[in-house]
């Protein structure tokens, strides 16, 4: 779950006048998500280095124009989710090389995280996306649905049928694997 | 085949309350509930290693550079500056070439004159101070922003020339003398604009 960032409004304000710092707090604040989303989206690591860095610049760009009438957090991925939009359309099909920067070690725990990685990877992209948003970076579904101007509605049913979908090709996985959670 | 009630609340269709009632009684919808909040908690601790490299110094190099470039306020500044010093030259022209004598209204007086000249003196030693400091400036800053104020100086020294030129026949002409004047100062304004703007890039 993302925390709120401390003095926000203050920072926003900062950025609004382009004092860099308070770019790089934000930067800092919500670099995990942001890398993690991307990188699950866009599957390169390049790609998603460049969708983080265009988020920034569009930030940088459009923040004069925010007008606290969404949760930052939701405004900032609205941002990075147009970005890997564009990323995706602009590009050709290459193969992905997300699991080698994701790999760690090799202890069944981490054996696990790879095949549910795997599974997040295979599910059609708007499901994925959602339950990204979801279930591993912690948003509320109501704001899913304003980052990703959908209805509620249709993140609930992308959720759950994401959730239909990982149970199905986790089941084996569940059923060799015990239960230690 | 998954229990209806399951999939309502899952779609939002069932509240919670209701749901919970349900799952009371219905071992399917206990078990499909278990599996689900496996999957959330593998799915949050699915970033635990994650390598998170620092994006921080391509992007703060990025929005600098977006800092530097935004230049338009300057830029939109310079066109506006440019189009007054034509409008000057354009005044000038069409004076010059239209002129009919009017003396007693056109003419400076000698005392009036000699203080002319001498604030045109002094705009001129400041002009020759800044563009020694100016020249050494120009070769800092990015080519494109350094290739429209020198544009923009030729513009305003071709103005100068003009007006000097004219004021070889009439020197005491009031209106040359007004338009000399404002080319100097806007050349004046321009080099020290060069000058603050080079210091920040600096910086």
């Amino acid at each position: 779950m993302i925390q709120e960032l401390d003095n926000e409004r203050k920072l926003i304000e900062e950025c609004k006048k382009g004092n860099i710092n308070a770019f790089e707090a934000i930067y800092r604040h919500f670099q995990q998500p942001l890398y993690s989303y991307a990188m699950r989206v866009l599957e390169q690591r390049e790609d998603a280095e460049d969708a983080i860095q265009m988020t920034f610049l569009k930030l940088y760009r459009g923040i004069k124009k925010f007008k606290y009438n969404a949760k930052f957090s939701t405004y900032l991925f609205r941002i990075l989710i147009n970005v890997c939009y564009d990323i995706i359309a602009k590009r050709k099909y290459h193969e992905s090389e997300d699991l080698h920067a994701l790999k760690i070690t090799n202890d069944q725990s981490n054996d696990m995280h790879l095949h549910l990685d795997k599974s997040i990877k295979n599910l059609p992209q708007r499901m994925r996306e959602c339950f990204i948003l979801y279930a591993v970076e912690g948003f509320p579904q109501g704001e899913i649905a304003n980052m990703m101007q959908l209805s509620i509605g249709s993140v609930k049913a992308h959720v759950f049928q994401a959730k239909q979908k990982l149970r199905t090709q986790l089941s084996d996985y569940f059923d060799e694997v015990q239960d230690d959670m | 085949m998954i229990c209806k009630k399951y999939e309502q609340h899952g779609l939002g269709q069932l509240n919670e309350e209701q749901f919970r009632e349900h799952l009371a009684i219905c071992s399917q919808c206990q078990a499909l509930v278990r599996e689900d909040n496996k999957i959330m908690a593998m799915a949050e601790k699915v970033n635990q290693n994650l390598i998170i490299p620092d994006l921080w110094p391509d992007i703060e190099r990025a929005l600098l550079h977006k800092k530097k470039v935004k230049v338009y306020p300057l830029y939109r500044n310079w066109i506006l500056r440019v189009a007054a010093v034509l409008i000057l030259a354009v005044s000038l022209t069409l004076y010059l070439s239209n002129r009919e004598e009017s003396t007693h209204t056109m003419i400076l007086s000698q005392a009036a004159l000699q203080k002319v000249e001498k604030t045109e003196r002094e705009h001129m030693n400041a002009i020759n101070q800044l563009e020694q400091a100016a020249r050494e400036q120009l070769s800092q800053i990015d080519v494109e922003i350094a290739s429209l104020y020198r544009t923009k100086i030729e513009t305003i020294d071709a103005q100068i020339e003009r007006c000097k030129a004219a004021l070889e026949e009439n020197p005491a002409n009031t209106h040359i003398r007004k338009y000399l004047l404002a080319a100097l100062i806007d050349k004046k304004e321009t080099l020290n604009e060069l000058i603050i703007y080079a210091e920040q890039e600096v910086e």
